[in-house]
């Protein structure tokens, strides 16, 4: 009858008589599915060529095959890739994980004096348009010779997943009730245990979604990344950014299926870790 | 006579004394710096030092700032920027609105599901993202296939490699920009301030123009700054699915530097977007939290 | 104040509001359980029941914000079943009053007469006399976030009224309030429902605000109307010892039927001989409660001289356990032989009224016109009574 028997009328009305013949209701759901396929339906056309036995981009496929799967786990390139960001993104994690965290404790737990600028300093790479970011690292790396290292891919990525880091783990610092530590304390335990035992337990959740968001981030990184690493040194995504500009060639969907899976996982796993919490 | 001794030891009250639990308090707050101090050196530091060489490079002046707000080529880049970015907003509000309304008033059900299908996009990499949009909607793609299949067109329309390429790809980037402050904002309208309008007469057109829309206004200019903030300084899908005309200020930027080596003219284009970006960020900031942004995606 | 249940039946009628045999059930609760009802118009009938009790979900299926599971709600011979919400013409005060955060005071109380295309100058008119109606002639320009609890009520108020609807709804309005000024909104919403006829259908937890304010109240226990009636009606002859309970203090003395006579009862409690000059339906051997309240006792020393007992028919003997000085009264809980603890309540005529201490033998004696005689013998007497002690230490809660 009517878009706000919606609002109005509470949600678990909604399957009421009231809600029946509620066309703009209907239209409403109409648009918001389009929206949902528009937003998710195109990610997933990358799966069918990825199986394809064509010889080149091809929909739909003429047939199925694994060879796009073959050609990527059999090319020293890809295969190059993906070590150099394995070794890149398992470091960036640890890093940015245990930096964040820190920081994200002291932040929430304590008053100081010039938290407001401490803050904007360790939320600067949310804020600072990742293209200006890429330049001034690019720059300052050459001076430092760690252009086209592992050890400066590490260092530029951890600053960069460290404001993932530290909004999640804030968010379930807060949940946690402080006096929860001050009775472990009162009741014997030294700041460390009580840490150990009360806080972090209790934020774990969080300290392993930062911790996901900032392997996606490093994973997934590709400007600043462009702008750092040689043809010896080069993580997964520039492989894919210099592979999706050239030639369209399907071992290429081959990795995007797979990565498109393992960000589903993470997706899911993130969803999980934040149920109890809520 | 405890009780006080008690209350006198709660941190609140002798946060910085000399007690253990003061120490402690200090301890704590010691834990922000080495994030800090890495920020600066690997993060701060390399910002400042870009945006320094847009007066010092290649000699002291402000002749790059010149440049690029008198040549027309820059002047064309920067307006371009604007012009996208703007309708960028404009499209992912109009698909954000209805989209974050139906969440905000559905079923938990409902809003579960619509939230994953916004993260999921959210969380997958954006080069995937690129690249099957690619596939999409070029000439042979899957789009124009489908078109001319049922009689549409004749002929395939150039989707990608252009205005409406960017148009697609950025707006299903930022749409989850879009969703969540106003989803925020809407799931945190009492709804017995929509029942009052309706009790008093509103017909529902009118509780939504006269109640609703107004209450969401907060979440609308949170929505559109943020994206309008995120577009300014894009790069990956403008530079994959735009055609020459399409260069933004980010491309242009990459070009300058990274191919160029004009480091001068680089860095005073990164100075106008940094600055436009940071006075845009503290306007953003005045109505929703950062860090609720990217910290409450579930 | 005038009498509710005294409305002539000629005038009831073509105002009323009847509710008939209304239900809702939530997937595993019954909201409202089988209500019917008839509010007539002009009346002042409050919902009163402890939180939970249907009360709020009556009020919104008239309202038309809950779809009913079932029954017909008919105000003025015209069904509101099928009307959406802004059709029926219903004023309403919601519990946390519902401003328009966005609006100014003024356009908050336009709001609903723009919504009926009345002309601005009409519009403006109606607005000023509703603010002087509530006594806040200069208030039109501010917004709700800058005025005060009372104040927003009465804005409330002053927005569910102006566009004259025949029936206001209020859901606890005071609830947000402090005692000072829930007892002076009281006064003035009863004085504005006098002055403009309208009739008002008012939720409450607060048995002391229904008693001050109602025509007539509706008490309400699990979804059920547990009994209908006058404030008199309900206080000093409940139906029900949940009713007993929930309007004011209440004994709860369980006893057996000696005999029925004429006019009344013989009754037996313990070694104690009691009258009730009650006649409900039961017959000697009977297990029955009878409460009495505790302001109707005289409390006494056992020593006291018999002169003193004469023109109260029931004594009971007993133990002091424990007083209570409350300012203008005494409260004595007394061990009685046979187990059940009774209290009683005397005011403090004089200064020097001798206090009975802690330990005393006493008796409690009571007319037999103050006692109500409830059939059946309560397990659930004392499950009740618990039940109501809850509420009333709610309402207490309400008022901090
Ligand atoms: N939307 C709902 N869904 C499920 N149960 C509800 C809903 N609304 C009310 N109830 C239940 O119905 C009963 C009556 O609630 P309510 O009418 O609000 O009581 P009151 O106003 O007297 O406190 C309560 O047990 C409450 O839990
Ligand atoms: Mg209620």
């Amino acid at each position: 009858m009517n878009p706000l028997g919606v609002a109005v009328v509470p949600p678990e009305e909604r399957a009421s008589p009231f809600a029946r013949f509620d066309l703009p209701r209907l239209l409403l759901v109409v648009v918001c599915v389009a929206i949902g396929i528009f937003l998710i339906l195109p990610i997933f056309i990358v799966i069918p060529i990825s199986f394809s036995s064509a010889k080149f981009l091809q929909f739909p496929p003429p047939g199925w095959s694994l060879q796009w799967y073959q050609a990527f786990f059999s090319s020293p390139a890809w295969m190059n890739a993906l070590k150099t960001s394995a070794t890149i993104a398992v470091p960036t994690t640890i890093l940015a994980t245990l930096l964040g965290t820190a920081a994200a404790l002291a932040m929430i737990r304590s008053k100081f004096p010039g938290a407001t600028l401490i803050n904007a300093v360790i939320m600067a790479p949310l804020i600072v348009p990742l293209i200006i970011a890429a330049c001034g690292i690019f720059a300052v790396f050459r001076i430092w010779g760690l252009i086209g290292t592992i050890g400066g891919l590490i260092l530029a990525h951890t600053a960069l997943a460290i404001p993932f880091v530290v909004v999640t783990v804030s968010a379930s610092v807060r949940t946690v009730d402080q006096r929860l530590e001050q009775a472990a304390r009162g009741l014997g335990a030294s700041p460390l245990v009580a840490f150990r035992r009360i806080t972090l337990p209790l934020i774990l959740p969080g300290v392993l979604s930062g911790a996901l968001f900032a392997f996606v981030t490093s994973l997934d990184e590709v400007i600043v990344s462009l702008f750092i690493s040689t043809a010896q040194v080069r993580p997964l995504a520039v492989q894919m950014w210099s592979d999706v500009r050239g030639a369209i060639d399907p071992t290429i969907a081959a990795v995007s299926t797979l990565l498109f899976g393992f960000s589903l996982g993470v997706l899911l796993l993130v969803s999980l870790m934040r149920r109890p919490s809520r | 006579m405890a009780t006080t001794r008690q209350l006198a030891d709660q941190p609140e009250v002798g946060a910085l004394a000399p007690t253990s639990l003061g120490r402690m308090r200090l301890g704590t707050t010691a834990l922000v710096l080495p994030a800090s101090l890495f920020l600066l050196i690997t993060f701060v530091y390399p910002v400042g030092l870009l945006l320094l060489r847009s007066v010092s490079f290649p000699t002291w002046g402000i002749e790059n700032y010149a440049t690029i707000f008198q040549e027309t080529i820059y002047l064309r880049v920067l307006a371009n920027t604007v012009v996208i970015s703007g309708a960028v907003t404009l499209i992912t509000l109009l698909l954000g609105y209805p989209y974050a309304y139906l969440m905000a008033t559905g079923s938990p059900l409902t809003q579960r599901a619509m939230a994953f299908v916004v993260l999921v996009p959210f969380w997958t990499s954006i080069l995937v993202r690129t690249y099957a949009w690619l596939v999409l909607l070029q000439r042979r793609g899957l789009v124009n296939r489908t078109l001319e299949w049922s009689g549409l067109i004749t002929e395939p329309l150039d989707l990608v490699h252009n205005r409406i390429g960017v148009y697609i790809g950025m707006t299903q980037v930022l749409l989850p920009f879009m969703v969540f402050p106003l989803f925020a904002v809407m799931s945190r309208i009492d709804r017995s301030h929509l029942q009052a309008a309706s009790n008093l007469g509103a017909p529902p057109t009118q509780v939504f123009i006269r109640v609703f829309l107004p209450l969401s206004l907060p979440g609308v200019i949170a929505g559109v700054l943020l994206v309008f903030i995120l577009s300014l300084g894009y790069y990956i899908t403008p530079a994959l699915l735009g055609g020459p005309r399409d260069i933004m200020i980010a491309q242009l930027i990459q070009e300058q530097i990274g191919e160029f080596g004009e480091w001068g003219i680089g860095a005073a284009l990164a100075t106008v977007l940094l600055i436009g970006t940071v006075l845009l960020a503290a306007l953003l900031n005045r109505f929703i939290k950062l860090d609720r942004i990217w910290g409450g995606q579930t | 104040m005038s009498s509710g249940s005294g409305i002539p039946a000629a005038v009831a009628g073509h105002g009323d509001l009847q509710i008939r045999n209304l239900r809702k059930t939530y997937s595993n609760v019954i909201a409202v359980d089988d209500v019917s009802l008839t509010v007539h118009q002009g009346e002042f009938l409050t919902l009163l029941g402890p939180s939970g009790s249907g009360k709020t979900t009556t009020l919104m299926m008239i309202a038309g914000f809950v779809p009913p599971s079932g029954g017909t709600i008919v105000l003025g011979g015209r069904s509101l079943t099928v009307l959406p919400p802004h059709k029926r013409d219903i004023g309403m005060v919601f519990q946390h009053y519902a401003l328009f955060p966005h609006l100014t005071v003024a356009q908050n109380i336009a709001f609903p007469l723009e919504m009926r295309s009345l002309r601005k100058s009409e519009v403006e008119r109606r607005v000023q006399a509703a603010l002087d109606l509530v006594r806040l002639p200069d208030f039109g320009a501010r917004y709700p976030r800058e005025l005060s609890g009372g104040q927003q009520q009465r804005i409330a108020l002053a927005r569910a009224i102006v566009f004259e609807p025949s029936l206001l709804l209020m859901d606890e309005p005071l609830g947000a309030l402090d005692k000072k000024l829930r007892e002076h909104m009281q006064l003035e919403i009863k004085t504005i429902h006098h002055d403009l006829g309208v009739t008002v259908i008012y939720v409450t937890h607060d048995q002391e605000e229904a008693l001050v304010m109602s025509d007539r109240i509706a008490v309400f226990n699990h979804g059920k109307i547990e009994q209908l009636g006058s404030p008199s009606d309900l206080y000093d002859r409940p139906a029900t010892p949940f009713v007993a309970d929930f309007l004011g203090e209440s004994n709860f003395i369980p006893a057996t039927v000696t005999a029925v006579e004429m006019h009344g009862l013989r009754l037996r409690y313990d070694r104690a001989d009691l009258v009730a000059n009650v006649a409900p339906a039961v017959a000697v051997g009977d297990n029955v409660t009878v409460t009495v309240r505790p302001e109707k006792t005289l409390i006494l020393p056992v020593e006291a001289p018999g002169s003193e007992r004469i023109g109260r028919e029931n004594w009971i003997c007993g133990t002091i356990a424990d007083v209570v000085y409350l300012g203008e009264s005494r409260k004595y809980l007394v061990h009685l032989s046979g187990g059940v603890t009774l209290i009683a309540r005397q005011q403090a005529t004089s200064i020097d009224m001798p206090m009975l201490q802690p330990e005393q033998e006493v008796v409690v004696g009571w007319h037999a016109n103050d006692c109500v005689v409830l059939p059946g013998q309560s397990e659930a007497g004392a499950e009740v009574t618990s039940a109501g002690a809850e509420a009333r230490e709610m309402t207490t809660r309400g008022v901090a």
